[in-house]
């Protein structure tokens, strides 16, 4: 009885799975409040950083202390087995029960939670990272030799990923998820076979490179020695490795979530009617507009070597910048789908007890159904808000410190007044398609 | 654009799009100036020592 009442819960709530919660129209204010408010909060924020912050201060990396340890700590050695009891589930899916729980698995736990707590708690996924674990365990070499393709492995995996989210049809069916488990294990283990277990999984892992880019944010990190230590809010993010595929990986953060929020827009709907049911046109849309930001980030870059002066390369200043990114990526993904996490996050309580549907009751908790009411539209959209700006001003903040290394003192802050418009455009747009 | 400005309440309504514009703009020109100036008076200092 239980399983039915989950299922059915699970069942009304079936489009939230793709989208989100849908947007609101029941605002505390006009929208065009908030977003030049957030406009101006942009621009105080990029005039106080240009004026004070003269030099730059983020540019060596983290510094860790070793007295302030993370709170996931040597616990999170015991998150292997569940990564790979995560995966099996996915994998036996078809067989078994109602099929949510590998749904849950791979568009809530892994796609959502791990990468929103690894975000303040550090990178939770290189524990839990099954084929990591199961390479381990079959004693697969960490690095064998380096390949010249650096991380666009990883986008084209990424891209088939959210195209399995947001465009095909079957995308939260069991049997879908455990043909991709497999086509994707198998993917993963030929690089690792190739290239060893630590190259294969930063070249053609999505979730390695999608996790370890969030979780740079995060004030804790690995440091050499395995240990995982307070490094201090933000800090890895300008020392990552600037691969090739790096800034296109990025802008694909960006990109899926705004396609993920435009698509599900009514003004969407008016400009392009029926056709955005196609599934040719959505995949064309879905590249699209991860074009359109591409193509906005490569002018910023343009005009900021222009308005600096300097005759520094196109792409490596892009690549040099790409990290700037990165929070407004994790700012888009968590304002989009936090809702996502804390109501259909809840269904983890049943499945916990019920992993394969067949109504087992092993801690007595899968007839918990979700509470939907527990969250108010307008605290959800003041969430939304804070951390869309907030992920927008670090931005700003990382750009301007990019660029007084990148270009000349005198005209770094210069440098940036087209930056500025970008991200200004973005958070608009941000807001915009969250209140749509 | 005329037919912007000449509907009722179009001046306005166009005011309050291109004042912040204005502003905005004299906002980041004052920073780059300013930060500018700082960068100049640091690198004149240190070649002073």
């Amino acid at each position: 009885m239980s399983v039915v009442i989950g299922s059915s819960v699970l069942a009304v709530a079936s489009p939230a799975w793709a989208h989100g919660v849908g947007g609101r129209q029941d605002l505390p204010f006009p929208l065009s409040y908030f977003v030049s408010g957030a406009a101006v909060a942009l621009i105080i924020s990029f005039m106080w950083i240009g004026i004070s912050w003269t030099e730059p201060k983020l540019q060596g990396g983290p510094a860790y202390r070793t007295s302030r340890l993370s709170p996931v700590g040597r616990w999170a050695l015991l998150l292997r087995p569940v990564g790979v009891l995560s995966l099996l589930l996915v994998l036996v899916g078809p067989f078994f029960g109602n099929g949510f729980a590998p749904a849950f698995v791979v568009w809530i736990g892994l796609w959502l939670i791990v990468p929103f707590l690894s975000v303040v708690m550090g990178d939770l996924y290189t524990f839990l990272n099954p084929w990591r674990a199961l390479a381990s365990w079959m004693g697969m070499a960490g690095r064998k030799r380096e390949h010249p393709l650096g991380l666009w492995p990883a986008v084209f995996a990424f891209f088939g990923f959210i195209w399995l989210e947001l465009v095909a049809s079957s995308g939260s069916e069991a049997r879908t998820l455990a043909i991709a488990a497999v086509c994707y294990s198998a993917w993963l283990f030929g690089w690792m076979a190739v290239f060893g277990v630590d190259t294969g999984l930063e070249a053609a892992d999505v979730f390695t490179v999608f996790v370890r880019s969030v979780s740079s944010i995060s004030p804790f990190g690995r440091h050499r020695d395995g240990g995982i230590l307070y490094r201090g809010w933000a800090k890895a993010l300008t020392v990552l490795p600037q691969r090739k595929g790096f800034v296109a990986f990025v802008i694909a953060m960006i990109g899926t979530v705004t396609y993920d929020g435009l698509g599900g827009s009514a003004a969407w709907r008016d400009i392009f009617g029926e056709s955005v049911d196609h599934p040719m046109f959505e995949t064309g849309a879905l590249l699209g507009v991860s074009l359109v930001i591409g193509l906005l980030y490569y002018g910023a870059i343009q005009a900021a070597i222009y308005l600096s002066g300097s005759k520094k390369s196109l792409t490596k200043t892009a690549a040099s910048f790409a990290h700037t990114l990165i929070p407004i990526g994790a700012a888009y993904a968590f304002a989009h789908y936090f809702t996502l996490v804390l109501l259909e996050g809840q269904a983890l309580i049943g499945i916990v007890s019920d992993p394969f549907g067949i109504g087992w009751d092993l801690f007595g908790t899968a007839g918990a159904a979700i509470n939907y009411t527990w969250l108010s539209p307008t605290w959800i959209w003041w969430v939304q808000l804070v951390v869309i700006v907030t992920g927008h001003i670090l931005s700003v903040l990382l750009a301007h410190d990019r660029s007084l290394v990148e270009f000349p003192p005198e005209t770094a802050v210069k440098s940036q007044w087209v930056m500025l418009v970008m991200m200004v455009a973005l958070t608009g747009l941000g807001l915009f398609l969250l209140a749509g | 654009m005329f037919l912007v400005l000449a509907h009722q309440g179009g001046w306005d309504e166009f005011l309050m799009f291109l004042v912040p514009v204005v502003l905005g703009m004299w906002g980041l020109r004052f920073t780059a100036r300013r930060a500018a100036e700082k960068a100049r008076e640091k690198q004149e200092s240190g070649e002073g020592e």
